[in-house]
């Protein structure tokens, strides 16, 4: 589904992503573990199509599609859906409102009807009951005025209604509570299946407790550089980053 | 009654004081007078009908007759490669350059008392920071107003070589209370690359005198400068101040703190100038009013087109003390680029009702506690003084100057 | 000008009058029943005996033309244009009447009706949609059509145009006309005043509660022609009123002068909401046509507890110039003023509103959104003026601008004056760029960069939005969409 070869992505001349190799299939769920400023989240911001990163080499397929050809609103609408780490307040703008421009506009791109005022509160309502969101924050403006797990909850929420197939999580964990991580993970998973795929991007293990990934990479310094299965997230946990960042210093030296 | 009264003293002849300095000093300075002179005589002395001296009289000055003083500035500090006095001693390399920068920041067009200044100028002040000069000691400038009726034209130049850091404390006082002096002044700041600037500005001059400043300055690349103005004293205060960012990476902050009463009148003019990207400015004025006094406050940003990244705030908040105070307030934004984050706010309002009865209910009686409330008002602007001083110093006099009465009546 | 050349210049204009063919028609063919460009007394006189004005009408209009005469055009706002030559204006142009004129939708020129169903006005559905609004329609200067006036009457509300007001009810007319906006009061107001040709007149009587929302949809459509409009709405004790304005411009290559004067009066208890939505020709993307709104407007809270409210958005007019204000007489009483004002390629406008508390325990409320766009520039001038009776006055000023592009500017100019240490000011004001990341959050979920500029504009303004009637709200967030196509890089 999704094929990123030697991906290569600087800001401001600052090179952060320095060749990425991932490969996502229909059906699985990916992590992507390391440590802070590793290139995590510009990996993610990457494939939703943020501009304010350069890419300077390598590609993005999607299903069959050069991604980077595409606009940040087409990929969208191609199915990919990014949930953020820090999602932004709009002020004033309905957080119903803004669901339903964008379902629309999606569904208008694969050709369906758009859904009236009826139809789309009904599919609302019953998304609303799976993250546990009070219909009080429908009203609300988007994000404004959430609290950071009200955010997160309203990000996989979004991701719900807009039905996505490839899903990426941008640290959708940090800054939850138990409970609501269970609710967090308990909408991801009810979009599983064997035409979708999840890409999990997470600093700790504690989220792959609930969301079980097939394959585990850990990035360092801007590469792949361990991959494995879901054990490698617990070896994770206990040596620490810097037992991961110690191998990333290896072969960059013998490189430079 | 009429009949009786003695005709009104001659207003002062500025063109005749003009003419009597015309054969005085070197060719230079009688050229830069006689170009401020021209245009002295196309702007003349403001009158109430222009925008900007609409709430500022000036017909005290203008009808005053001022005697020219010749009271000298005292200076004092400086240190290593500091070179601080009067421009006409400093060695010629250093006058060289003084000579280029005099009157190259302070523009005169819509700046009649700048023009004014300019004519009737005898003595410059020049503080040179040489480049990398280490915040050093203490540069202090003390302007004392001639007594009487008399006429001041202070003059100073500041020059802050590329890297250099220091402190200057500029104050005007005198004459005595029965003084009604006339001071014009002017002092003109210019920052080179990556220099940090504390410039300290106090005007405390008699409860008679008339005092029109100006200030301006220019802060190179990366450069930062402070300002503090602060006024407590004069019948007629207007100061004009002006900054411009220069260089990208450049910042300002400006302080001020205004403390008027009787029928005392302070009018402040600052004006920030975002000349290219990447520069921040912040700016507080606060003013604490009683009596019969009024204030004024206008305070302009302006973010020229290209100046992206631009980051500013302006804040003028005012205490109004007694019943027939006025304050005006006009902070204005002016922005013509489009990457930029600026915000702006004025407050006019009495003591907090809230705050005052929490401290008298801990036992403190309203008058303390309305002194208190003040002083802290006050203290904000006060506490980010560097020089523990001048803090004192100014803490004690603006103490001194604080209405006995407090928020409890009305 | 020397008194000789202006009586020859008088003499020629009457002679032009009585003379020559009439030049300057309607563009829709009707024949139009005009004056020739430019103004004198002679030409006031035409208007006033056009209009079959009572004396006191002509001698209003001929005080506030010596004194125009006195006044200086100002240059204080932040606006640049060319200057406008007054002797170059049409002060008055009229649908010729038949007979007695129309009193009823079908007796009007059906190509007047015709004009109205172009700009998407059809007066005949709005007749159908019953009870709904009001509508006083004015084509140039001139009422045409007045309807649901009769279910007002039962009411006792007057709601007719201006000229049939002077004629039917001079006494209130009389009483109120100048008496919030007087003819001194500014260039633009005097002239008004001068040479107002129609506009609209709402009396609510004590007690009553306006059933409806009020309506007037101006237009302009003669060339050359200067459009001068005077509202007066008097809201007696205890009384509500929601009026609505609204217009609309043809395209047009020529800059049209609108001075229009609204004076409202708020008595005990009386209520007066106030909402425009302004969306005259803005002039192309080069900055060539366009109107220039150069507006007076001010409400009086004349008696206690009472309450004006002006909303307003403002997306058209090449320039606008228009500070809608309350002056707070009466204790308790509130002011508020919520606008949008959006300049996109060439347009500018400096707005504001002026709040004068004087009673004691005053309150005035400021919400003001500026967007530019394009070269646009956006001014926001706003005076909160605190007398020193106003004890206990509150103000709450928030000013917010947002940039769209970097030609664009957005400037703020509050003038705060406090004589009174028992009132309360503040004014908060902000600027800063459309957010990046917003556009990017919006995109990332399917939505297209115009949608998502014109969402979080509309989210911006929606403080504003929420004051205006449900049917102008929605009309107001389309043309704040329509007027920022293009807008986005």
């Amino acid at each position: 589904m999704l094929s990123v070869k030697n991906l290569k992505a600087s800001i401001d001349g600052t090179e952060i992503l320095k060749g990425i190799d991932l490969d996502v299939k229909a059906g699985e769920v990916h992590a992507i573990m390391g440590p802070n400023g590793s290139g995590k989240s510009t990996l993610a911001q990457v494939i939703a199509g943020r501009d304010t990163y350069e890419v300077t080499a390598g590609s993005v397929t999607y299903q069959g599609k050069d991604l980077l050809e595409l606009p940040p609103e087409q990929r969208a609408r191609e199915g990919i859906f990014l949930a953020f780490q820090y999602p932004v307040e709009i002020p004033g703008v309905n957080n119903t409102y803004f669901l339903k421009a964008a379902l629309n506009a999606t569904r208008k791109h694969r050709g369906l009807e758009e859904l009236d005022a009826m139809d789309f509160l009904a599919l609302v309502r019953e998304k609303l009951k799976v993250i546990h969101l009070d219909e009080d924050l429908l009203h609300r403006p988007v994000n404004a005025g959430f609290s950071g797990g009200e955010k997160k909850r309203n990000e996989i929420f979004q991701m719900a209604v807009l039905s996505p197939k490839l899903a990426v999580l941008d640290e959708t964990d940090s800054g939850l509570d138990i409970d609501a991580l269970r609710t967090v993970a308990k909408g991801v998973n009810s979009l599983r299946s064997k035409d979708n795929a999840i890409v999990v991007v997470t600093h700790y293990q504690r989220l792959l407790e609930y969301i079980v990934p097939d394959h585990v990479h850990v990035l360092a310094d801007g590469r792949v550089v361990r991959s494995g299965g879901r054990e490698l997230a617990l070896e994770l946990e206990k040596e620490g980053y810097s037992w991961v960042e110690t191998q990333a210093a290896g072969p960059a030296k013998t490189r430079g | 009654m009429s009949r009786v009264m003695a005709p009104p003293p001659t207003a002062t002849d500025f063109e005749a004081l003009h003419r009597l300095l015309a054969d005085r000093g070197p060719d230079w300075i009688r050229e830069f007078r006689a170009g401020a002179r021209a245009q002295f005589v196309i702007q003349g002395l403001p009158h109430h009908r222009m925008e900007a001296w609409r709430q500022t009289h000036i017909a005290p000055i203008a009808g005053g007759r001022f005697e020219p003083s010749n009271t000298l500035p005292e200076v004092s500090g400086g240190g290593d490669g500091v070179w601080t006095g009067r421009l006409h001693e400093a060695p010629e390399e250093i006058q060289a350059t003084a000579r280029r920068r005099l009157g190259a920041l302070a523009g005169q067009e819509g700046h009649p008392f700048t023009a004014l200044n300019g004519s009737l100028l005898n003595e410059v002040t020049l503080i040179v920071l040489p480049q990398g000069a280490a915040a050093g000691d203490l540069v202090t400038i003390r302007h004392t107003a001639g007594p009487g009726n008399s006429l001041n034209v202070p003059r100073t130049l500041i020059l802050a070589g590329d890297g250099a850091a220091g402190s200057i404390v500029e104050s005007y006082e005198g004459p005595g209370p029965e003084g009604g002096s006339f001071t014009t002044a002017v002092t003109e700041i210019d920052c080179g690359e990556n220099t940090d600037l504390k410039y300290y500005r106090i005007q405390r001059e008699g409860p008679g005198s008339f005092h029109i400043g100006r200030v301006q300055a220019r802060v190179g690349p990366g450069g930062k400068l402070y300002t503090a103005g602060i006024t407590l004293g004069a019948a007629l205060d207007r100061v004009d101040a002006g900054v411009t960012l220069d260089g990208e990476g450049a910042s300002c902050e400006m302080d001020g703190l205004f403390l008027t009463d009787g029928v005392r009148h302070v009018d402040n003019r600052t004006r920030i100038e975002h000349a290219v990207p990447n520069c921040r400015s912040r700016q507080v004025y606060k003013g604490i009013l009683s009596d019969r006094s009024t204030a004024v406050f206008v305070g302009r940003v302006i973010v020229r087109p290209g100046a992206q990244a631009t980051d500013a705030d302006q804040s003028n908040p005012n205490l109004l003390l007694s019943d027939d105070a006025t304050v005006y307030t006009r902070p204005q934004l002016e922005i013509y680029a489009d990457d930029v984050r600026c915000t702006h706010g004025a407050t006019v309002g009495q003591l907090d009702a809230d705050a005052l009865f929490y401290l008298r209910s801990r036992g403190i009686d309203p008058d303390e506690a309305g002194r208190l409330l003040v002083k802290g008002f006050a203290g904000e602007i006060l506490d980010r003084i560097e020089i523990p001083s001048l803090r004192t110093q100014l803490e004690f006099e603006v103490a001194g100057k604080l209405p006995v009465t407090s928020g409890t009546e009305g | 000008m020397s008194d000789q050349i202006k009586l020859e210049r008088n003499s020629e204009a009457a002679e032009q009058l009585t003379n020559r063919d009439y030049k300057y028609g309607f563009v829709t063919d009707i024949e139009a029943d005009s004056a020739p460009p430019g103004l004198s007394e002679e030409i006031i006189r035409f208007i006033s005996a056009k209009k079959e004005e009572p004396e006191f009408m002509l001698e209003f209009r001929l005080k506030a033309f010596r004194h125009w005469q006195t006044l200086t055009e100002p240059d204080w706002a932040f606006v640049n244009y060319p200057a406008i030559d007054y002797q170059d204006i049409v002060y008055y142009s009229a649908p010729k009447a038949q007979g007695d004129g129309p009193q009823s939708l079908d007796e009007v020129d059906p190509k007047l009706l015709e004009t109205y169903e172009k700009l998407g006005i059809p007066l005949k559905e709005q007749e159908i949609l019953a009870g709904v609004v009001a509508v006083d329609a004015v084509f140039d200067s001139v009422s045409v059509a007045t309807t649901f006036k009769g279910k007002l009457e039962e009411l006792g509300i007057v709601f007719c145009s201006f000229s049939e007001a002077v004629k039917e009810h001079p006494a209130l007319i009389r009483k109120y006309l100048g008496s919030v906006v007087p003819y001194t009061d500014n260039f633009f107001a005097a002239l008004n005043a001068a040479v107002f040709t129609d506009g609209s007149f709402v009396y609510i009587p004590k007690g009553v509660r306006c059933p409806m929302e009020l309506s007037t949809y101006f237009r302009i459509n003669a060339a050359n022609t200067g459009q001068f409009e005077r509202t007066l709405i008097v809201a007696d004790d205890d009384a509500y009123v929601s009026y609505l304005e609204g217009c609309t411009a043809p395209q047009r290559d020529e800059n049209q002068l609108h001075a229009a004067v609204v004076e409202l009066v708020a008595f005990d208890n009386a209520t007066i909401k106030y909402s425009t939505v302004q969306n005259w020709y803005p002039g192309d993307e080069n900055g060539v046509g366009g109107i220039y709104n150069f507006v007076t407007k001010r409400g009086k809270c004349a008696g206690a507890n009472s309450k004006i409210s002006w909303t307003q958005v403002e997306t058209g007019s090449s320039i606008t110039w228009k500070y809608p204000g309350c002056i707070l007489q009466g204790d308790n009483s509130v002011g508020e003023f919520y606008s949008v004002a959006l300049t996109n390629n060439c347009q500018q406008a400096d707005t504001g509103t002026k709040m004068v508390h004087i009673g004691k325990n005053t309150r005035s409320n400021i919400v003001s959104k500026g967007i530019s766009a394009g070269r646009g520039q956006n001014t926001y001038r706003g005076l909160v003026k605190i007398l020193k009776g106003a004890t206990g006055a509150r103000n709450y000023s928030q000013c917010d601008s947002m940039l769209l592009g970097d030609r664009c500017g957005a400037h703020t100019f509050p003038y705060l004056d406090v004589q009174n240490r028992t009132a309360t000011v503040e004014h908060e004001a902000s600027t800063s760029k459309i957010g990046e990341d917003q556009i990017f959050y919006c995109l990332q979920r399917g939505i297209s960069a115009e949608d998502a500029v014109s969402m979080i504009v509309n989210g911006f303004c929606k403080e504003v939005f929420r004051e205006l009637p449900m049917e102008f709200a929605v009309e107001a967030q389309k043309l704040l969409g329509i007027s920022l196509e293009g807008s986005v890089g």
